[in-house]
């Protein structure tokens, strides 16, 4: 129970300290569909979809509206180079409204196996490519708690944990900007290949540049294994 | 017949090699616990921090007591009705005597190209009452008690990496063993 405390701490704190920064509240439901291949080759489809109900400054008026930001659709190839280590490549389209953005992926993953607990450690590296825009490139780092909240492990028809922190470097141009994110979820697990979370998502970024933005998303991952 | 010969060789090591692994275990309370498994630990284990489990095989149910006694790991298993299976103590390898070693590292050597340790559990089986007074007299080398070594092994063979569980009697010559099936991580990589 304290991580909760500790979660939900932590958002107000960042909250009031940038009282003045802007906020965005949205949802951001993912589907993820997997399929083994042979010789602990996997390909993986994403999709994330982003909508935003409500932009504002903090302490100032809000605007209460839909918009639709973007589709993501995400094709991985990843390939278990170890017991508990997986390598993988993937390509991004960002549909938005006015152009399709491209993105390339590359990411190493390290799953560590508790008595009671997994630890995943990912590494990504992503370039996004657009018509209009300089080239992005980011380096980022997650790391994600996850337990059983019945017994040692997870097991078929039980909840779990979820947390997810993850802390982005962006690099556009001469710009730099920071975001982190903290992301508790709650999954359920119908089979070991399909399994539901529901969470929130609490990004930060711009603070490195005095233009903080606080975006709080709804989160409904479904993951499926064919 | 040279194929023959190798379709046996294949059915066989898939036999010794291929028995998978798997348990369900769920938490229950200590009031679905059986009074001769909840008697067994409180003679055993002053500790009141004593997690008991469900633990579910393919065929098999059977209720574990988890708990710390003296600083060390202990899981006591029973069947359904409370009656004593075994005791399990998480232990250091360095611990093994060396005669023990070297005979798990010879057959260990024989099946991997490479393996790693995890985890060891000395486990112990007879009458409660034997297995009792012996962990409390720490005299476990009696007659009367069955000793074993489970031992959780990260190996890599010629054609993959898994993980295994390992049984050894004794003297450490082998008994049997069984892959543990890793749970699907998709949710943690993407």
């Amino acid at each position: 129970m304290k991580k909760y405390y500790f979660i939900i701490l932590l958002i107000f704190f960042a909250t009031k300290n940038y009282s003045q920064a802007k906020y965005q509240i949205g949802t951001l439901p993912s589907l993820n569909i997997s399929k083994s291949l042979k010789n602990n080759w996997k390909l993986n489809l994403k999709t994330e979809f982003r909508q935003l109900f409500k932009t504002g400054v903090f302490k100032e008026e809000s605007i209460s509206k839909y918009e639709y930001v973007h589709t993501d659709v995400a094709f991985n190839l990843s390939k278990k180079v170890g017991l508990n280590n997986t390598l993988a490549v993937g390509f991004l389209l960002r549909i938005t409204e006015g152009e399709t953005k491209q993105r390339a992926i590359q990411q190493f993953t390290l799953v560590s196996n508790f008595n009671n607990f997994k630890l995943a450690h990912r590494i990504r590296t992503d370039q996004t490519f657009s018509k209009t825009e300089s080239t992005e490139i980011r380096v980022r780092y997650r790391i994600t708690f996850n337990k059983a909240l019945n017994g040692l492990t997870i097991d078929n028809k039980e909840y779990y944990l979820k947390l997810n922190n993850e802390y982005v470097n962006s690099f556009t141009g001469n710009i730099y900007d920071l975001e982190y994110r903290i992301n508790p979820n709650l999954g359920y697990v119908f089979s070991d290949n399909n399994k539901i979370e529901l969470g929130i998502e609490y990004r930060n970024n711009g603070f490195v540049n005095n233009d903080n933005r606080s975006r709080f998303f709804a989160v409904i991952n479904w993951y499926v294994n064919l | 017949m040279k194929n023959i010969l190798f379709l046996s060789l294949f059915i066989l090591s898939s036999l010794v090699f291929s028995q998978n692994k798997f348990e369900k275990e769920s938490r229950i309370t200590i009031e679905n616990v059986p009074q001769i498994a909840k008697a067994f630990v409180f003679k055993l284990t002053p500790s009141k921090k004593v997690k008991w489990y469900l633990e579910e095989g393919l065929k098999t149910q059977s209720i574990e007591a988890k708990t710390k006694y003296n600083s060390k790991k202990y899981s006591i298993e029973f069947d359904t009705s409370g009656q004593l299976e075994d005791v399990e103590i998480e232990i250091h390898y360095k611990t093994l005597p060396k005669s023990v070693k070297d005979a798990i590292n010879k057959h260990l050597k024989s099946v991997f190209l490479r393996y790693k340790i995890q985890k060891i559990q000395i486990q112990y089986s007879g009458t409660p009452k034997n297995v009792l007074t012996a962990l409390k007299n720490n005299n476990l080398l009696k007659d009367n008690i069955t000793t074993k070594y489970e031992l959780i092994i990260k190996g890599k063979t010629q054609t993959s990496k898994n993980l295994y569980e390992f049984t050894f009697n004794a003297k450490g010559n082998f008994e049997k063993n069984s892959k543990i099936i890793l749970k699907n991580t998709d949710h943690l990589e993407f």
